[in-house]
């Protein structure tokens, strides 16, 4: 029988050092549910700007658009193409489980969901109607581009980079 | 041309990772089933380890030897000196244990805190790409960390093109 059990059968109450450690251990446990739950509460407020562009890739030669240098610069070492342009840009205001999109140039409606948010970037589901579904874990400010579909003579390419604002 | 001779001028840039990402798949898919172009680059490895050892630098002066001789020398203890015990009051150990539970809860709280709770949804973020559908078409990912992520849907004339290429037509 421990010192305190035999204070508790003698009935006596308990000293307060042996009992400032119990509630130490109840109050950080209380605290450290707290902190575990509190991003599953803010969850669901948590917002995420996406950033869609849709550019158009083509053998024949032409410019490079300006506005679609940084996705020149990536696709350049892989990719032969004489000529690209920026077709269309559109940022999207999401939150959680709501779904946004827009059409393709080609018709097909591209509809993107983020599914969560967390330190890995935002867990992001993007489906291109009869041609791609996939379920990405985006970085904050991390560019996916997809290529998609043949338009025209070339190729229609989409662009999707991810802003997570900060808490 | 055979492939080996197409790859072979890359296993150099291969080995100091210095190709782009098509070109460095090309030359991986080739060493999967070369054993020739497999023991060219282990004979480039090996030539890397060889000039590393010959340039590292000669063993540094015993500087150490230097320095101790200009210290004090070390005072003899007496032979009857101890070193003094605080007493340990009596219910110390049996309030330790609790106190060190609550101390390690508040240690990983804090450090919660500090570094932020962890991904339950998701592990660290080594592969972009979690599950990919393409309806049957072929694709290719290039996919790394830090680096943006691209998704490449083909038709069939890209795939042939893109066997031993080091770019693709769009």
């Amino acid at each position: 029988m421990s010192g305190s059990d035999a204070a508790i059968a003698a009935g006596r109450p308990r000293s307060r050092l042996l009992r400032t450690p119990c509630s130490l251990a109840t109050g950080a446990a209380l605290l450290a549910g707290l902190v575990l739950a509190g991003p599953a509460i803010a969850q669901t407020a948590r917002r995420v700007a996406l950033d869609l562009t849709v550019s158009h890739a083509s053998p024949h030669p032409g410019p490079i658009d300006p506005e679609s240098a940084q996705l020149h610069e990536r696709l350049r070492n892989d990719f032969r193409y004489q000529s690209l342009r920026v077709i269309e840009r559109r940022r999207l205001d999401l939150r959680t489980g709501e779904i946004g999109g827009l059409d393709l140039p080609s018709g097909k409606r591209v509809r993107v969901r983020p599914l969560h948010m967390g330190a890995g970037g935002v867990l992001l589901a993007v489906d291109i109607e009869n041609t791609l579904h996939t379920d990405m874990r985006v970085p904050d400010r991390q560019p996916v581009v997809i290529g998609v579909d043949r338009y025209g003579d070339g190729k229609l390419i989409l662009t999707l980079e991810p802003q997570i604002p900060a808490d | 041309m055979s492939a080996c001779e197409r790859i072979g001028p890359f296993l150099d840039a291969y080995h100091d990772g210095e190709l782009g990402r098509l070109r460095r798949r090309t030359v991986q898919r080739h060493l999967g089933g070369c054993r020739d172009c497999r023991d060219e680059l282990a004979a480039l490895g090996g030539i890397g380890a060889w000039v590393r050892d010959s340039i590292e630098a000669a063993p540094a002066p015993d500087v150490w030897s230097d320095i101790r001789w200009r210290l004090p020398a070390r005072r003899p203890q007496p032979a009857g000196a101890r070193q003094e015990r605080r007493p340990v009051r009596p219910g110390r150990a049996a309030f330790g244990v609790p106190a060190l539970g609550a101390g390690v809860v508040a240690a990983a709280i804090a450090l919660l805190v500090l570094v932020g709770p962890p991904d339950l949804f998701g592990p660290a973020a080594v592969s972009v790409v979690r599950s990919l559908n393409t309806h049957g078409r072929p694709v290719m990912v290039l996919d790394g960390p830090g680096d943006a992520t691209i998704i490449w849907l083909m038709d069939d004339e890209g795939v042939q093109s893109a066997e031993d290429a080091d770019s693709v037509w769009i």
